[in-house]
């Protein structure tokens, strides 16, 4: 033991002496335990920390006491027996001379958790140095227990506890004096960390404060911000958020004791302001839709009225009550859809007291789960539509809409279409009629005009007969202007059902007709197949004849007329998206043409693009083709060429039920 | 049998222009029978049943025919012919319709009520003078009539 002392005095001799003595008061006065051991693992030296957190007795501190008996005393506490002890520390050195260090968690004789590192310096000392500094709470004990807490043990704990709490808080005394901070604290206060120590005023931390710039000069003086802080002390249970300059909030609020002291609590409240704030600007938003839509609802022409579920009114509009007519504070938030019924009955403005089947078509709505209209008709003589639109799980809405207008305006359409309707008719019939009964005295015209010039031919004078032949052919003209105009009529008056019709024999028949004219002027009519169709036969007949009449009047002077008839398939999609097909015939001639200036009017009934002394002609001829081909639900179109042609193309459809 | 130039026709027509061209075609188609005309239908009934304006007629015998315009007023030639076909003394006159009207529903209406031919009037004088060959030929030279 001796041999030991002298050790340390060579190599303290060895030491400038100055050095010695601040090393030595440094180690002294450490706050980490050190306790150094010779190869044969006896305690060599130990500073007042070490003896401390170990819990070694004087009889312990002893230099020579073997490392084993101060390990064991410490372990012996833990309640283990000696032969446990005995193989715990054997384990525990085995494994320091395999691996050179070592790192225990341990309990202190006080109960703080105490980290020991263990190294094997290359002489062979061992240096075990114990600290509370690393010590966490998820970190297991390795192998040993702390004991029964004193009063000292869980004070201790309480500021352990205090240290990892989540918010920072600090004990000024009553003169305004830090007298103990935990480390939360200090973190919430990154930029005055280093002023946080006990001792210091609560007037010098925020000094510094102002001076670490985080207060905008510009808006607060230091003076100014001291006195603020300083109603804060007056009164710390007004709590205070600021934005520090690291993005964070923080919020402080402090509790005055009885003694004076003010703990202030400081607390990261970053997410909660950042929710309040997206709350905030979301009720702001929330608010500014609110109030468009009620703008928007008290603007409506509708009277908007909406029930919950027991049909209480939630909210009613301006119109609403405007429409009906109630006192203004009759219709308020919980007055039930039933008492506004019987209040509209009471005021008198239903055509008839039918309470009752309002009623009825009141209950019939209650609770439905469909939309449904109903129609009030008011003595006033305003009618009034309803809307009834049920709200899932709120209740339902009721839009009330004086259609008076509208309804007049549909009644007075209505009235319109009849009349337009009847006079088509009428203008239909009087076609038919017209043409019918203007035979009558036609014939008498002609079979008197025909009587003079059989008798009385040889008797007149010359200018006399002249008279008499323009007599009759005025009324030729004007009978085939009448037979024309009958033809014209009779597309719609006299229409058959639509049925399969084989256009080929229609064309062959027309053909046959004209054959003696194709003979006489060399012409022909060339056709390729044509389709089936379902149409009104006799129809087919008339129009075919209409178009190929049509192209042998205005055939060129010396040149021979062909007619070239040619038909085709084509398919498009009609508004329900279905493909349909149809048939497009197309009539070519050889004749004259025309400019397709007067394409259009070369329909029109009674327009004629020449003069009667060159062409004869009513001009209902090609009327009554597009007539057929309207009644056939199918398009007409002609398109010529002074000089050189017309061409005639009708498009109808293959499958035709025809018109209702 | 009858001598065929005594055999008598009553035209019933209501157009006066029609009586005339009527006329003039039995004239041009030099048939001398003799003719009478009555206006409508009620004025034909009574010619027939020799009552009224011809209760003077009693000992003229009937028509042995009868050319009968449709539209007439007062009673039209169906109503006429109706009651023709109902008389037991009338019944066995032909009756020829010579109307304007070419309608499907007057020819059967017309056959169903139980004329002997259905003539539409034709548009020209010269065809009305070939009508009334037609009639002379077939209705007095070649149908034997009852008496």
């Amino acid at each position: 033991m001796r041999a030991n002392s002298v050790n340390i005095q060579q190599s303290v001799n060895a030491m400038d002496l100055e050095q010695a003595v601040q090393t030595t008061t440094m180690l002294h006065e450490a706050d980490i335990g050190i306790g150094v051991y010779d190869q044969q693992l006896r305690l060599l030296s130990s500073n007042p920390m070490y003896r401390e957190m170990r819990g070694m007795s004087d009889e312990l501190s002893v230099i020579g006491t073997p490392f084993q008996k101060i390990m064991a005393a410490m372990i012996i506490s833990e309640g283990l027996d000696a032969n446990a002890t005995e193989e715990l520390i054997k384990n525990d050195l085995e494994r320091l001379r395999r691996n050179g260090q070592d790192r225990l968690n341990v309990r202190s004789a006080q109960g703080d958790g105490i980290r020991l590192t263990r190294c094997v310096k290359p002489s062979g000392i061992i240096v075990e140095t114990a600290d509370r500094r690393d010590w966490d709470d998820g970190a297991a004990f390795d192998g040993y227990r702390g004991h029964n807490e004193t009063q000292a043990q869980s004070r201790r704990r309480l500021l352990m506890a205090m240290d990892n709490m989540a918010d920072g808080f600090a004990v000024f005394s009553a003169n305004g004096t830090l007298v103990a901070l935990n480390e939360r604290f200090r973190e919430l206060c990154p930029d005055i960390r280093t002023k946080l120590v006990v001792g210091v005023t609560y007037v010098e931390i925020f000094r510094a404060a102002y001076i670490a710039g985080l207060i905008d000069p510009n808006e607060v003086t230091e003076e100014e911000f001291i006195a603020s802080k300083m109603r804060q002390w007056a009164e710390p249970e007004e709590p205070t958020v600021v934005r520090q300059n690291d993005g964070q909030w923080v919020r402080m609020a402090g509790k005055k004791q009885d003694d004076g002291s003010v703990i202030f609590i400081r607390s990261d409240v970053t997410e909660l302001t950042r929710q309040r704030l997206k709350n905030e600007e979301i009720g702001q938003a929330l608010t500014l839709k609110t109030k468009q839509l009620h703008h928007a609802i008290d603007n409506m022409t509708a009277g908007l009225i909406m029930f919950d579920k027991d049909h209480k009114m939630i909210f009613g509009n301006n119109q609403y009550i405007e429409l009906f007519g109630f006192p203004k504070d009759f219709v308020k938030p919980g007055i039930t859809r039933m008492e506004l019924l019987a209040k509209a009955h009471e005021m008198g403005l239903f055509e008839d007291d039918s309470l009752g089947e309002s009623t009825q078509v009141f209950q019939e709505s209650v609770g439905s789960q469909t939309n449904s209209i109903n129609r009030y008709f008011l003595r006033d003589g305003r009618i009034l539509q309803v809307r009834y639109a049920p709200i899932l799980d709120v209740g339902c809405l009721l839009l009330i809409h004086d259609i008076t207008n509208e309804q007049k305006a549909e009644e007075q359409l209505m009235v319109n279409n009849k009349m337009l309707e009847r006079s088509n008719a009428e203008l239909q019939n009087f076609a038919y009629v017209a043409s019918h009964d203007l035979q009558e005295p036609l014939r008498k015209i002609e079979a008197f005009g025909d009587r003079l010039t059989r008798k009385y031919n040889d008797v007149l004078p010359e200018d006399g007969r002249l008279y008499l032949d323009r007599i009759q052919n005025a009324s030729g003209r004007m009978r085939q202007l009448i037979n024309d105009l009958l033809s014209f009529s009779r597309v719609t008056s006299n229409a058959e059902e639509f049925k399969p019709t084989d256009l080929n024999i229609i064309l062959d028949g027309v053909v046959d007709d004209i054959q003696v004219q194709l003979e006489e002027t060399g012409g022909a009519v060339r056709a390729i197949d044509l389709p089936t169709i379902d149409a009104d036969p006799s129809q087919m007949r008339q129009l075919f004849q209409n178009l190929i009449s049509n192209s042998l009047k205005f055939a060129r002077d010396g040149t021979s007329p062909i007619i070239k008839v040619s038909a085709s398939k084509v398919f498009y999609f009609d508004h329900h998206g279905r493909e349909v097909s149809r048939v497009e015939i197309m009539f070519e001639d050889n004749g004259i043409g025309f400019d397709n200036r007067f394409k259009d009017q070369i329909f029109a009934i009674f327009q004629r693009l020449h003069g009667r002394a060159e062409y004869e002609g009513t001009g209902i001829g090609l009327a009554t083709c597009r007539k057929i081909i309207d009644h056939h639900s199918g398009h007409i179109d002609a398109s010529g060429e002074d000089g050189v042609g017309a061409t005639f193309t009708i498009e109808l459809p293959i499958e035709n039920l025809g018109r209702e | 049998m009858n001598d065929k130039q005594t055999i008598r026709i009553l035209v019933a027509d209501d157009d006066a222009d029609d009586r005339m061209l009527i006329a003039e075609a039995f004239e041009e188609a030099q048939l001398n029978n003799p003719v009478d005309y009555v206006h409508d239908g009620i004025d034909l009934l009574e010619f027939l049943r020799r009552e009224g304006t011809y209760e003077n007629r009693r000992e003229e015998p009937l028509p042995g025919i009868i050319l009968l315009d449709l539209n007439m007023p007062r009673l039209d030639g169906r109503g006429a012919l109706m009651e023709i076909r109902k008389d037991p003394e009338l019944r066995k006159i032909p009756v020829v319709i010579l109307t304007t009207s070419q309608s499907d529903e007057d020819i059967i209406k017309s056959y169903d009520l139980g004329v002997n031919s259905f003539i539409t009037k034709p548009v020209t004088f010269g065809g009305l003078v070939d009508v009334i060959r037609v009639l002379n030929r077939y209705w007095i030279e070649i149908v034997s009539l009852p008496a």
